[in-house]
């Protein structure tokens, strides 16, 4: 299957000549079309940098980033911009949407700053918003609605540009459980039925076991992938959390 | 150790302290040149009248200043407290560190002497600028030659020194205050605090915007019907138009939004729905300030027109003020015909005739018919405010209000001695005419018809198509006759009741006017004493006035009321511009998570610049734009009062206060404009 995303050789520093922290060490790794991906580690990883640099919100030391047959590391500001609204989908660990507009209005956006017609948003957003099951709390403003209903605000947001790639950075962390299983089937549907490549960063088992390939990052460096393939979510989950004991701390590490 | 990190605080904060710099520096300047009066003398070559008028203007500046720097005190403070507001984590982080708040403070001091010892220097230094420029203004207005050098005013500058100086202790003072009531708690989480929100519904907004139209169209309506007593009516227009403004505020957010609402393809195209909204949420906050910076910005260009408007109106007005050297006026009352007119006293004062090139007398006669008859007589609009508050005027008289007659040969005197063609009457002809601007467009459309009056019990076909200005005598009001008519001599009985009597004079070269016109005082008041006559009582009464004591009577007023409007009116400006740019600055700041928001969803740089200044674009000018309208109908009305001085120059008098506003209005936006891009920019 096509690569969507092309992560090559990257790598981020911060500071400067005398004082180098490197926050991404020389990673690699590739998305294809339609994939769920999970990047789980541990604080101060470098999984957040990582989401950053793919976003376009940050820029890479060296290395390259192809996302749909670009790269995105040699655009200039303005385009950046513009790759971002048409390209990536994002949702955020704290929804990001405007107290001040209605969630049509918020979905709306997405499309507006595209310069598309109102009649075909209006199309488009009643669709995505019978996908997410949000047709109800389409006039509400956000002071309205609960955590789960403005995540899937969020989701469909991101959604309804039909961009290549959908960023999830740490979606389920403000949500109870249910509302967090609720928007992770939902997130589950749009990658089976909508063939949505959906790239999520998260610290939490149960959130990335909803993946179907997780990369572990430790120190900047990618410590470990772990493939679903045919296993259930419970033995998928039950992997993820060896993993993370182990990747808290090696044996060297306890004194 | 303090001293640095003030000196390196105010340096980083250069972007945040840029508004507050030029408010203060603006300020001093202000300050500064409008005190600076009386250094100003020192250049010019003036009379003793126009010398009196500077000191005059000095002092009336040096009250207006005391109110003035209560004004500016307040808004330094205002734009004070805003810095403190965002440089709370800035000081919790102090205070988390150990610092007590007796340093922070001394840190605070120490940052607001710096600053303000700055700007003082800056402001001065402009106001030096700016008084140069305001000494040639004051030439001008005067019409005195200027001996021009540099101008510095020691007065002034301790006057501005003192004031700023005690500006700057309240705020040292109020910092302290301020910090001692926060806690570090509060400091620290400032940023996180969420305003809350009230959407209402938006029929209520469009209710209420239709509403304070209907009032705001009925004040305008009131205050233009009311015309020349619209003065009197405030407590009625005020009130309205504050209502009307207010409500108009209230419901504008609300009414936009639905109205670019029914248009999906404006509403729905970039980040217009952001805007309006943005608008809407923070309306509840705004309007209270909008409305007022939309009424100082009213006081501001009503001060400024009027400024600029009232030296023109009189220079115009002054030529046809004072055709004479010197004139003495007597009125007579209907009611006791034999008091004596200046005809017959002249004989009797002791005037050296070697003074005199040339004297006439003219005498306008009360007429039997009144008033009303004439107009009865003409198919005109005497619904007209004005006339009809004329025709009011002696209504307690059994004949009404008469009207002014004058004979031909005193007519024609009066022509030839001002530069006009003699005129010939036919038999029973009639010339009518009107000495001030505010009746000419009235006695414009009466000629129109020539009609045909009584006068004197006499049929008198009004003849002349169109007239000339023109005053009896050198006069401190503008007009001498209203509705006057001029008929052959033959027509006018003996018994005709004087209206009044001028005895116009022609001073010889070299002969100073005022003190011709203080000998001729002192002989009028000798002959009455002799008689043992009241000089003046309610039924008689005289006036004098020399052409020169005209003139500077007149400039005094204008130079005294071109300086307070222009004082005044830019003092209003900057205090509205400055609170509007603070409250969107700060705005910006608590807007900031927002900006992210949309540049995190793909918003260029481009895109949200373009919204933030169509943001404050609506912000700054609706305010502006209402002042205008408000001032567009307020200077109609007060030009129905000004016209009793003379057809001004309105649109000289709007350019100037038009390019003024835009000056200073201009760089507050384009600082605020700055200022919140910045801010966005940094997330």
């Amino acid at each position: 299957m096509a690569a969507i995303l092309q992560v090559d050789q990257i790598e981020k520093y911060y500071g400067n000549k005398g004082n180098l922290t490197k926050a991404i060490d020389r990673i690699s790794f590739q998305v294809d079309k339609g994939e769920f991906v999970g990047i789980m580690g541990p604080s101060g990883s470098g999984k957040t940098t990582l989401l950053n640099c793919v976003s376009t919100i940050d820029h890479v030391s060296s290395g390259h980033i192809t996302i749909n047959g670009r790269d995105i590391t040699k655009l200039k500001k303005n385009a950046l911009s513009k790759f971002r609204r048409e390209q990536l989908g994002f949702i955020f660990q704290d929804f990001n949407l405007l107290d001040t507009l209605s969630a049509y209005e918020n979905i709306a956006l997405a499309l507006t700053i595209q310069r598309i017609k109102p009649k075909e948003i209006h199309e488009r957003i009643l669709q995505v918003a019978q996908t997410l099951d949000i047709v109800d709390v389409l006039k509400k403003y956000p002071y309205q609605m609960s955590g789960g209903q403005k995540q899937r605000v969020a989701s469909a947001r991101a959604l309804i540009t039909n961009p290549a790639l959908i960023l999830a950075d740490e979606p389920t962390g403000a949500l109870d459980s249910k509302a967090a299983r609720m928007l992770l089937d939902r997130m589950e549907r749009l990658n089976e039925e909508h063939h949505a490549t959906i790239m999520m960063v998260t610290h939490d088992a149960f959130t990335a076991s909803y993946a179907h390939r997780i990369l572990f990052i430790k120190d900047g460096k990618i410590f470990n992938e772990l493939i679903r393939g045919n296993d259930t979510r419970k033995a998928f989950f039950n992997q993820i959390i060896e993993i993370v004991t182990l990747l808290g701390g090696d044996a060297s590490n306890v004194l | 150790m303090f001293c640095k990190l003030a000196l390196k605080n105010v340096r980083k904060s250069f972007k945040d302290y840029l508004i507050y710099f030029l408010t203060l520096a603006f300020s001093v300047c202000l300050f500064y040149s409008f005190n600076s009066f009386q250094a100003q003398q020192a250049v010019m070559e003036m009379s003793s009248a126009q010398a009196d008028i500077i000191v005059l203007v000095q002092d009336l500046m040096g009250m207006l200043s005391v109110f003035v720097a209560i004004v500016l005190g307040f808004l330094i403070i205002y734009a004070n407290n805003f810095l403190i507001k965002r440089r709370k984590q800035e000081l919790g982080l102090y205070m988390l560190l150990g610092m007590p708040k007796r340093q922070i403070s001394r840190v605070l001091v120490y940052e607001t002497m710096l600053v303000g010892l700055i700007s003082l220097v800056m402001g001065i230094v402009f106001g030096l600028l700016v008084s140069q420029l305001l000494t040639v203004v004051t030439a001008n207005l005067f019409e005195a030659k200027l001996n021009y050098q540099f101008v510095f005013s020691m007065d002034a500058t301790i006057t501005t020194i003192v004031a700023f100086a005690v500006i700057f202790f309240i705020v040292m003072v109020f910092n302290t205050l301020l910090l001692n009531r926060y806690k570090l708690i509060d400091l620290l989480s400032a940023s996180k605090k969420n305003e809350t929100l009230k959407i209402k519904h938006m029929f209520v907004s469009i209710l209420i915007f239709i509403t304070a139209l209907a009032v705001l169209g009925y004040t305008y309506h009131f205050a233009l019907s009311e015309g020349i007593n619209a003065l009197m009516r405030l407590d009625i227009i005020a009130p309205l138009g504050i209502l009307g403004t207010v409500l108009f505020f209230l419901s504008l957010a609300g009414f936009l939004l639905r109205f670019v609402q029914s248009s999906p393809s404006i509403y729905f195209r970039k980040l217009n729905l952001f805007v309006l909204r943005q608008i809407n949420a923070s309306i509840n906050s705004n309007f209270i300030s909008m409305s007022v910076v939309c009424i100082l910005l009213l006081f501001s260009i009503g001060a400024l027109a009027t400024g600029t408007n009232l030296n023109r109106t009189l220079n115009h007005t002054l030529q046809l003020a004072t055709p004479y050297d010197f004139t003495l006026t007597t009125y007579h009352d209907a009611m006791e015909s034999d008091s004596p007119s200046i005809r017959e006293i002249r004989k009797e004062l002791d005037i050296p005739s070697d003074q005199i090139e040339s004297e006439h007398f003219i005498t306008t006669y009360r007429s039997k018919e009144s008033l009303s008859d004439f107009l009865a007589h003409c198919q005109t609009d005497t619904t007209d405010t004005l006339v009809e508050q004329i025709l009011d005027m002696q209504s307690d008289l059994p004949q009404g209000m008469p009207f002014e007659v004058l004979s031909l040969s005193d007519f024609n005197q009066l022509r030839k001695t001002q530069g006009l063609a003699e005129i010939s009457l036919a038999e029973n002809e009639g010339y009518l005419f009107t000495s001030g601007d505010i009746l000419s467009q009235f006695i414009d459309s009466i000629l129109d018809q020539h009609p045909t009056i009584e006068v004197y019990g006499h049929s008198i076909h009004i003849g002349n198509d169109t007239f000339d200005l023109l005053n009896t005598g050198t006069t401190y009001n503008t007009s001498t006759v209203m509705f006057a008519v001029v008929v052959n001599d033959d027509l006018i009985p003996e018994d005709a009741l004087l209206y009044d009597v001028s005895w116009n004079v022609m001073l010889e070269d070299g002969i100073d006017q005022p003190a011709f016109s203080a000998m001729v005082e002192e002989q009028w008041m000798k002959y009455h004493e002799q008689r043992s006559l009241e000089v003046e009582d309610s039924s008689y009464m005289y006036r004098s006035a020399s052409a020169q004591e005209v003139k500077e009577n007149s400039k005094g007023l204008s130079v005294v009321m071109t300086y307070i409007g222009l004082y005044l009116g830019l003092v209003f400006l900057m205090a509205s511009a400055l609170i509007l740019a603070l409250q969107q600055l700060s705005q910006a700041i608590d807007n900031k998570q927002r900006y992210q928001i949309l540049n995190k969803i793909g918003a260029e740089g481009k895109m949200l610049a373009h919204s933030l200044l169509l943001q404050l674009s609506i912000y700054f000018f609706m305010p502006l734009l209402l002042a205008v309208v408000h001032s567009i109908v307020g200077i109609q009305v007060v030009n129905m009062i000004v016209l009793a001085f003379g057809k001004g120059d309105i649109f000289m008098a709007s350019l100037i206060t038009g390019s003024m506003i835009l000056v200073i209005y201009g760089i507050y936006f384009l600082i605020t404009y700055l200022g919140c891009k910045n801010i966005i920019a940094k997330s």
